[in-house]
């Protein structure tokens, strides 16, 4: 089946503007009469839930945290971009389109990504106006930065806490609409199953994580805003929280995953250290803007990165990419280290880093400058790593730290499960095979402050509100799945903990699904998940009880739906028989070991249908065609 | 894997609010001095689980110091010895070998426990929907440059934007106080022109809210500005007070 | 927003703002009152004559007497209220009591210290205040041929005496703690910006609180040591 992305006609400028026409309104006295249920408080569902409310409509918001304000999108670093232009460096809305469209390889859709190009200005106004302390310049005017690759200053940031600023925004409108009555908060609330009803989604069964009751929410329309699933990999730079429950549910219950595999891998973490580690801990990629990567060129040199002389050093991608040197996208600069670690020429005590060094730019900027740019992130380095970068280079490895697919929506953010709206890191669109710096933040808050609000109206404008009960056959049916499966997870009583298989699942993804895969690897991956799985089902031990906080029996549940995904991951990755951003199959790279895209075969979104388990799923194409931006192999020589 | 220690662990058990807790004692051997506090908690939990028993809840979630999810009063102390960091951010190379560590949930009226190490926190989320926010609409705002913003007056607006809302102050004050809480939101939003417009009603608001929370009054120990991972001042403190006195001297009207 | 004053009183930080305003007036009466009691290094004629002068202020003296009274009481009722409120708001003491450095000895014991004053503030009138200025009590053997030195004379037999000088400095210690702490919250209640200069406001607010111990005590010393060196006698 081809699925119908409902783009608009029309010229690309004009897409938008005209479809916000063409949508239809809900009369404001009726709105109180649609209830609609917004999963994740994090920029985008905070953001949906807020305007939502400010509409009129009967908003309920749920996060898994004890306040919405915790949503991970806390823990974005660098900033935002937006086109507005602000330092006449040439930057426009189809600067940051075309930027973008070419970031994501070609495997995005070009009508959304002008769209969420445009609406990057609004967001930086609205922001403002909520009083998001942006860093300025001593006229007043709001100051800029060039960030992960870009040509133009185009990244407004808050120190380097801007999602933190962005979130808690987005937090103080939600909670001003929950004074206002008309957003209902639900913390400690963990979705576990989207219920549909005649075929559109029509609520949703949560657990009360404090108590363990199930509870069912019935609504005229969900929208699910809970990120990304990059802790399929265990270790990532994600909240140990964040997981892929809700999307996964909702995808077994009919909704298309789409480019499971494109995921990306950040490349200046904080190398693993020990068998014990929790999480990677991302610097912001703003580092590169003055640091330089090198390795040494002998990879047994004995000595300290500071006494290894100018000649005996590897700048690698400085040599091999002149222009771009170490700005180059995330993926190219992550699987770049990977290449001189693989080849034996890593740093540090498990020589899985290379080196960032900022000696030659605190030489030509003075201490000063570096301390006011990254000072932050110095410490936090110097805090985790023990050393101090301003008088020895960091040490940095590529970690997993956002993943571009996800549900699959249309145009309207809508997935192919009418009434289903998926927003945020957790749908699949815009950011194609590879999200740009700066920009995972635009999408939510695009998504959430500006187009949600508008579509979600169209589609409630075509439903009637009807009254129906949480006695629902479906409802019930929902509730008795998901209290049946969290017993039989406290019920296995085995011997090994949930973190352990989590775990082995993390290093087999990194290893075959991870920054670069080939089909041996991939189909290994497929025969060795389900042995995880069926191991997980029968040797897993939770502590515990269900009817009481019990942080054990959340995890479970999470790690048995990674369990699940990880599979399609594999799968979608195999076939996907080309490389493309930050899915790099080993057999598809140019002469020169660059990514080898496949548009006669591959320029398709992927939307993978769920057919029970141990079935195959089907694959369902969105083709993408570009009519504006044509495209090019992506070159960063 | 680094130098290695053995410590000895008194953690606070307490099944939930009704029931009576207690200092649970546990011997941990071999902990790399390089793993985070909360992985020290994380390497307890693997060894309670295989033992059968429940593991210790505590709350946590981005682990790199920015969600404030995570806290405990470790040896009488918020967030540990060290300043400027959340427990998640503390590392085990700041202890001794052979170290006993009693490790407590926040204790304030109005945080009740829930399980171990668990609070709720909410009474912060009641505060900020007091008035901790600007009135305005999505979609209504002016050009982000229509108003310029002093720089001075912006950073320091940011300096009290940090706050993470992990309830160390509270944790840390002798009388249980949010005042740095509310004050970090107060003074971030009043320093900038866009906050200023509903200033006073604002701080009044908030603060009503805070006192109905059942928090305590402030004494000036200060000691919440030293617990703060944020490092956020009592400056911010005197600016409310300041802001308090201006919005409660202003006649009705004018 | 005036308009409800009732409930802004109950407001947290109302309620220190008053306990600030009620701080200043009487540290402003401390001050004075150490100024006053200085004149006693000037002799008899000094001092006695200053308490005249305060003793035939008529109506004028009871209306600042009463105004610190109430001021007096004031101070006294919002510390216990907002003490007693941050017992119960603090719920549940930890099992290991430590600090992080900010706190001291000196706020922590504010409301004893405050306290002990109070009390002593009782002795001191029942001493000074309340007693006629004539009788064997303000008589100093040897001086002024027997006759009675008012004032003066009562101060200094008191402070002949060790329990009562002893005492004496216990409370004006414990006062120059109280003001120690005392002094720099008053700023910080009532939103002074500080900035850079916080730290010098806490030691300013030190040596004052210091300074005030200092002086109140160097009276009973100066009688101590006068009087068993070259006596009283001018």
């Amino acid at each position: 089946m081809r699925l119908d992305s409902k783009v608009p006609a029309g010229p690309i400028e004009q897409k938008w503007t005209q479809h916000k026409f063409e949508m239809k309104l809900v009369n404001p006295a009726n709105r109180r009469k649609y209830t609609v249920l917004v999963v994740g408080t994090g920029l985008a569902g905070a953001s949906a839930a807020a305007t939502l409310g400010e509409l009129g409509y009967n908003v309920k918001a749920f996060c898994i945290q004890d306040t919405p304000r915790r949503a991970h999108s806390i823990a974005a670093q660098g900033g935002i971009n937006a086109a507005k232009n602000y330092q006449n460096d040439g930057d426009s809305i189809y600067r940051l389109f075309y930027d973008t469209v070419k970031g994501g390889d070609y495997r995005s859709r070009e009508a959304s990504v002008y769209r969420l190009a445009e609406l990057s200005v609004d967001i930086i106004d609205q922001c403002v106006a909520q009083g998001v302390p942006f860093a300025r310049e001593y006229g007043g005017l709001l100051d800029n930065r060039s960030f992960g690759g870009a040509q133009v200053s185009r990244t407004f940031y808050a120190r380097g806490q801007t999602g933190q600023q962005l979130l808690l925004g987005a937090y103080s409108a939600l909670m001003k609409e929950v004074q206002n009555g008309s957003v209902t908060l639900y913390p400690r609330r963990e979705m576990l199953e989207l219920v549909v009803v005649d075929g559109r989604a029509r609520g949703i069964v949560v657990r009360n994580l404090l108590t363990g009751a199930f509870e069912s929410h019935v609504a005229d329309a969900v929208l699910l805003a809970t990120g990304g699933y990059g802790n399929v990999y265990y270790l990532s730079t994600n909240a140990k929280a964040s997981n892929a429950t809700a999307i996964w549910r909702a995808h077994r219950k009919g909704a298309y995953f789409a480019n499971p595999c494109f995921t990306q891998i950040h490349p200046t973490c904080i190398p693993v250290h020990g068998d014990y580690q929790s999480k990677l801990t991302l610097m912001s990629e703003s580092l590169r803007n003055d640091g330089r990567i090198w390795v040494p060129k002998d990879p047994d040199d004995p000595r300290h990165p500071n006494e290894i002389p100018e000649e005996d050093r590897s700048y690698y991608l400085e040599e091999t990419y002149p222009a771009f040197g170490n700005l180059v996208p995330r993926d190219v600069a992550s699987r770049k280290a990977k290449d001189q670690c693989d080849k034996g020429r890593g740093v540090g005590s498990t020589r899985m880093a290379v080196y960032l060094d900022f000696r030659d730019a605190i030489e030509r900027l003075g201490r000063e400058t570096i301390e006011a740019r990254y000072g932050n992130l110095f410490q936090m380095y110097q805090r985790i790593v023990d050393e101090d970068p301003f008088t020895q280079p960091m040490m940095i490895y590529p970690a997993v730290h956002y993943t571009m697919g996800g549900l699959w929506v249309d145009y309207n953010l809508m997935s192919n499960l009418p009434g289903l709206f998926v927003a945020g890191e957790a749908n699949f669109s815009d950011h194609g095979a590879n999200r740009l710096g700066a920009s995972a933040l635009m999408q939510g808050l695009a998504d959430g402050y500006f187009i949600v609000p508008y579509t979600v109206a169209d589609y409630l404008a075509r439903v009637q509100p009807d009254r129906l009960d949480g006695a629902h056959a479906e409802f019930r049916a929902a509730e008795n799945a998901v209290s049946d499966r969290t017993r039989r997870l406290l019920s296995i009583k085995g011997k090994r903990t949930v973190d352990e298989i989590h775990r082995e699942l993390g290093l087999l993804a990194w290893d075959k699904i991870g920054m670069s895969r080939n089909r041996k690897g991939l189909e290994e991956a497929l025969s060795e998940i389900p042995a995880i799985r069926e191991e997980f089902w029968r040797n897993l031990i939770v502590a515990g009880e269900n009817e009481d906080l019990n942080q054990s029996l959340e995890k479970a549940g999470r790690v048995a739906d990674f369990l699940e995904l990880a599979e399609l991951m594999a799968f979608d990755a195999l076939h996907r028989e080309e490389s493309c951003g930050g899915h790099f199959r080993e057999e598809y790279q140019t002469p020169e070991g660059e990514a080898q895209r496949n548009d006669e075969q591959f320029a398709y979104a992927a939307a993978w249908e769920h057919q029970g388990d141990g079935q195959a799923p089907v694959l369902h194409k969105e083709e993408l065609t570009f009519e504006v931006v044509t495209p090019t192999q992506r070159s960063y020589k | 894997m680094g130098k290695t220690m053995n410590l000895t662990l008194k953690v606070w058990r307490q099944k939930n609010a009704q029931s009576k807790g207690r200092l649970e004692t546990y011997e941990l051997q071999g902990v790399d001095a390089d793993a985070s506090f909360l992985e020290m908690l994380d390497i307890l939990n693997t060894q309670l689980e295989k033992r059968g028993e429940e593991p210790v809840a505590f709350e946590h979630d981005c682990r790199e110091g920015i969600c404030g999810s995570c806290g405990a009063v470790v040896n009488g102390q918020a967030h540990g010895p060290m300043r400027e960091t959340t427990l998640c951010q503390l590392h085990m190379r700041h202890f001794n070998d052979g170290d006993t560590l009693v490790i407590e949930p926040w204790r304030s009226r109005a945080f009740p426990l829930i399980k171990d190490l668990v609070v709720d926190r909410s009474a912060f989320d009641h505060v900020i929907r007091a008035g901790g926010y600007i009135t305005m609409r999505t979609g209504s705002a002016p050009d982000a440059h229509a108003i310029p913003v002093d720089k001075e007056e912006a950073d320091v607006a940011m300096d009290a934007a940090q706050c993470i809302g992990c309830g160390a102050c509270v944790a840390a004050c002798p009388n249980g106080s949010a005042m740095l809480f509310v004050a970090s939101k107060v003074s971030h939003l009043a320093h900038l022109p866009q906050g200023r417009v509903e200033a006073n009603r604002r701080v009044l608001n908030m603060v009503a809210q805070m006192d109905r929370e059942g928090f305590g009054n402030c004494s000036n120990h200060y000691e919440c500005e030293a617990a703060c991972p944020k490092a956020i001042s009592v400056e911010h403190i005197a600016k409310m007070n300041r802001e308090h006195l201006r919005a409660a001297l202003k006649p009705t009207g004018s | 927003m005036a308009s409800n004053l009732a409930g802004l009183v109950k407001r947290s930080v109302v309620k220190k703002q008053i306990v600030a305003v009620s701080g200043i007036v009487l540290v402003s009466f401390i001050f004075g009152h150490l100024a006053g009691n200085f004149l006693i290094f000037a002799g008899p004629e000094a001092l006695n004559s200053y308490a005249e002068k305060i003793q035939g202020m008529g109506a004028f003296l009871w209306v600042v007497r009463l105004g610190l009274l109430a001021a007096f009481l004031t101070h006294i009722t919002f510390t216990v209220w907002v003490t007693l409120e941050n017992r119960a708001a603090r719920g549940d003491r930890y099992e290991v009591r430590n600090t992080l450095g900010n706190t001291t000895w000196a706020k922590r014991t504010m409301i004893l210290s405050g306290a002990m004053v109070f009390c002593y503030v009782f002795i001191h009138l029942n001493d000074f205040t309340f007693p006629e200025k004539v009788g064997p009590s303000t008589v100093i053997s040897g001086v002024n041929n027997g006759e009675s030195l008012g004032l003066f004379g009562l101060v200094w037999n008191s402070f002949l005496q060790p329990l009562r000088a002893g005492f004496y400095i216990l409370a004006v210690s414990l006062l120059g703690m109280h003001l120690s702490h005392g002094i720099e919250s008053v700023f910080q209640s009532l939103g002074t910006p500080l900035g850079q200069q916080r730290p010098t406001l806490l030691k300013i607010s030190r040596i004052i609180g210091f300074l005030v111990a200092l002086g109140f005590s160097s009276i009973p010393i100066y009688v101590i040591v006068r009087h068993y060196t070259i006596g009283a006698g001018v």
